[in-house]
């Protein structure tokens, strides 16, 4: 995951450091509207202190706890989405497609309703991403990002997984299926082995 | 009414936390619990630490869970709703 180490590396050469298992989709948007929102509002969020931070976010109307070691990375990110009213929250990474749990569709609410008009105009590459997962729908949109070129050619990358990925689960459906036809036929042999013990030892007695 | 909640979680709620390990906490299994360690995070009363810290944000933590443990949506979910039903209990 080398795109995503080197997206880690720029957040944190700006400031802003993120949780390690933050999705490439998070930490790219988290780019985006750093930029944004240094350009637009001239405010370098990632160079806030932690009062200035918390100061900021209670302006937006965010209730906020205290600015530590760990809530900071969250409040920068709610405060960038506070600024441009877009959200930093975005789909997972792909994930092994082992996953035991039915995924439900929890983006069915956006993360602040009362923010969203309709939905602005669609990055056009966020088509693509839904054919990598497999159960989830995109909702959140993004407006273009013109002003980003290294993001749009990280997401130009990310069409070449989703074969991959439609394949193991096709192949992980099939053993599964087979897998449960061998154990009901396993039950079958087993109650016809016994019925033909018994019908022999029936004959064997009424000799 | 406990069709909805698993062993876990029940163990988790229905006593005070003492020194669980973060492995007990329900929705992180042990993969999940490795990343938090390697973090620096090992016990649950840290994890509820956070829970507070963020102003009992239910949202918030779960990004939080997200992105520092790698967990899934319906793991943090797992996780904020024991740490919630915990604190609802004791605190």
């Amino acid at each position: 995951m080398a795109l995503k180490a080197e997206l880690h590396d720029k957040l944190k050469s700006l400031g802003y450091e993120l949780g390690p298992f933050a999705s490439k989709d998070t930490l790219s948007a988290v780019l985006c509207l750093h930029s944004v929102v240094t350009t637009q509002h001239d405010i370098n969020v990632a160079k806030l202190n932690d009062l200035e931070l918390r100061r900021q976010l209670i302006e937006y109307g965010l209730k906020v706890g205290p600015v530590t070691k760990h809530t900071r990375a969250i409040y920068q990110r709610k405060l960038l989405e506070a600024l441009t009213q877009q959200s930093t929250e975005c789909q997972d990474d792909e994930v092994e497609i082992e996953e035991p749990v039915v995924r439900k569709d929890y983006e069915k609410k956006s993360l602040y309703p009362n923010l969203y008009d309709s939905k602005s105009s669609n990055y056009s590459k966020k088509d693509d991403s839904p054919i990598i997962r497999n159960n989830y729908k995109p909702t959140k949109d993004f407006t273009s990002r013109n002003t980003f070129e290294e993001v749009n050619e990280s997401r130009s990358r990310l069409p070449t997984k989703p074969t991959e990925a439609k394949k193991s689960s096709v192949d992980d459906n099939q053993l599964a299926v087979a897998k449960n036809s061998g154990s009901s036929t396993l039950y079958v042999g087993i109650a016809l082995f016994v019925a033909i013990i018994v019908f022999f030892g029936y004959l064997w007695l009424e000799k | 009414m406990s069709s909805s909640t698993s062993q876990k979680f029940r163990d988790f709620t229905g006593e005070p936390l003492k020194d669980k390990d973060i492995c007990e906490v329900p929705g992180l299994g042990p993969k999940l619990a490795k990343n938090l360690e390697e973090n620096g995070i090992k016990k649950a009363y840290e994890l509820l630490g956070i829970y507070l810290t963020l102003l009992k944000n239910k949202d918030y933590f779960e990004l939080w869970i997200r992105d520092n443990a790698g967990a899934n949506r319906h793991q943090a979910k797992q996780c904020s709703d024991a740490i919630d039903a915990f604190c609802s209990q004791f605190l």
